[in-house]
């Protein structure tokens, strides 16, 4: 959905048409719940808060500006609830919910990537932040510019690290597929 | 496998592992909406009065006003001679032991009510003790309020305020002339605006602070205000708004990683005063960047040109610290 269309769906809101959330809901719903997932790493909670997301998006489409790029808007928002979340759940020590994937694998985690594994094995051997990049750039299309404002990181930084992890993941897929004669 | 068939891989495996939220996500607006029409009760979309913020006593205040009472009892009456003979240090509460831990823990005291202070039953000294803490803390604050706000106002809150005055104010063009008008508290119809545009909850909002002044930059003779806004809930840790304030605050325009303060220039475009705001890049350098208005926005920073003459520039620096 390019920003004109996203701009249509906002409109309808405003004017209380559900169908326009129907909309936006149907082109974001995988890039809104794998960037809150990759934050609470459950699933149960990431689907809490996936809903809330929409039904705030229909609260707040009032405010909404074109120009800024929609998507990055709504990751940011996403985010900060995901991490609101998250703190909430700490506080009210509720943290010993099980985790859907790993939570914390360092970078050098590229030497548990064994021969055979599917994407999704993969990608659960990546650092967060890795995953974190590779899924705002892949499924929200965002530039790295629009990353590390997001995440708060040098633009440079992000740029790398999502080379790094693409190697990492290509890697892997061309032992999977059998493409690697090396 | 290329990178191409590694994207495309990806947002299949994503969009499978996606659940299918929609009939919950209906069936809540659905619910919401009921509520809404049985209770006509105000939403909470920050635009009217806010409740009044309930702020709960705890319990170590009472002990260490008591306890901080005490020492000061104690002290009197040993300067006075009256309780000659009676060195012994007072007896505190648990979690009071000494006079400097016992004033520590009084510090949130100035933001209790008055009769909430009463019921600690503190001495005058300590009360004017107090206030006078009160007026050192706002005087630091440095608030330079020309126009008293027209809505609801809060005891300024303890959110960092120094980030919001990283950006320097010394070397402005020797054009611009600064304002000190700038305003700091917490203003609710502001922050619930705050809160609405970046999805912040009550707590994520506290954590936020915000510099903010009335301007009239379309010459519509309608004031709106323009706000740096700082803390770890916001875009790159710091934007610029740009705000109606009639009939709501609302937010009219953002900019993401700029920073105060922003010069309203003297020269118009499409009927408002362009402005020249500022961002710092990764090596620290600061970029003047100057924004023309036009169909009723102004330019994003990333269609911003930087400022060649900054140093010819004439106008008004606004959301200054100093």
């Amino acid at each position: 959905m390019d920003d004109r269309a996203f701009s249509e769906n906002i409109n309808r809101i405003r004017q209380k048409d559900r169908e326009g959330l129907r909309m936006i809901y149907e082109d974001y719903r995988s890039l809104i719940y794998s960037v809150v997932f990759e934050i609470l790493h459950n699933r149960e909670n990431s689907e809490d808060v996936t809903s809330d997301f929409f039904i705030r998006l229909w609260d707040i489409a009032e405010i909404y500006r074109e120009g800024n790029g929609h998507r990055a808007w709504m990751i940011t928002i996403a985010r900060n609830m995901a991490v609101d979340f998250l703190r909430k759940r700490t506080r009210e020590d509720l943290t010993a919910d099980i985790p859907d994937s790993p939570k914390n694998v360092t970078e050098s985690a590229e030497d548990k990537v064994l021969p055979g594994m599917n994407l999704e094995q993969a990608l659960s051997v990546l650092g967060n932040d890795e995953r974190e990049i590779i899924n705002m750039k892949i499924m929200g299309d965002l530039t790295f510019k629009e990353i590390a404002a997001i995440l708060k990181e040098p633009q440079g930084t992000v740029a790398w690290r999502y080379r790094t992890a693409l190697q990492k993941l290509k890697k892997i897929n061309r032992s999977v597929s059998g493409c690697d004669h090396e | 496998m290329n990178e191409e068939e590694l994207k495309k891989e990806y947002r299949n495996l994503k969009n499978r592992t996606a659940p299918d939220l929609w009939n919950r996500i209906d069936a809540g607006l659905t619910s919401r909406a009921q509520k809404e029409t049985e209770t006509p009760v105000e939403k909470k979309t920050g635009t009217g009065t806010p409740e009044p913020k309930v702020i709960r006593f705890k319990k170590s205040w009472a002990y260490a006003l008591s306890g901080a009472a005490a020492v000061i009892i104690l002290a009197v009456g040993l300067s006075s001679g009256r309780m000659h003979g009676t060195a012994t240090a007072p007896i505190a509460p648990a979690g009071s032991a000494t006079t400097a831990e016992a004033a520590a823990m009084a510090q949130p005291v100035p933001s209790v009510s008055s009769t909430t202070t009463a019921s600690a039953q503190p001495t005058a000294a300590a009360a004017k003790a107090a206030a006078d803490n009160r007026a050192s803390a706002r005087s630091e604050n440095r608030v330079f309020a020309e126009n008293a706000p027209d809505t609801a106002m809060q005891e300024p809150a303890e959110a960092p305020q120094a980030e919001v005055f990283a950006a320097a104010t010394s070397s402005l063009p020797s054009g611009v002339t600064r304002s000190g008008s700038v305003l700091t508290d917490r203003n609710a119809s502001l922050y619930a605006a705050i809160g609405k545009t970046f999805g912040l909850s009550d707590d994520a909002l506290s954590s936020v602070s915000c510099l903010y002044t009335y301007v009239d930059l379309n010459h519509d003779n309608t004031e709106e205000v323009l706000a740096c806004v700082t803390g770890n809930s916001v875009p790159d840790g710091k934007c610029i708004l740009w705000l109606s304030k009639y009939p709501d605050m609302k937010v009219i325009q953002e900019w993401d990683s700029a920073e105060a303060p922003v010069i309203i220039s003297d020269e118009t475009s499409g009927g408002a005063n362009e402005l020249i705001m500022n961002i710092t890049g990764e090596n620290g350098e600061v970029k003047h960047l100057l924004l023309a208005y036009s169909g009723g926005h102004y330019a994003a920073l990333s269609d911003a040109e930087e400022v060649n003459d900054y140093d010819s520039i004439r106008g008004t620096a606004v959301l200054c610290s100093e």
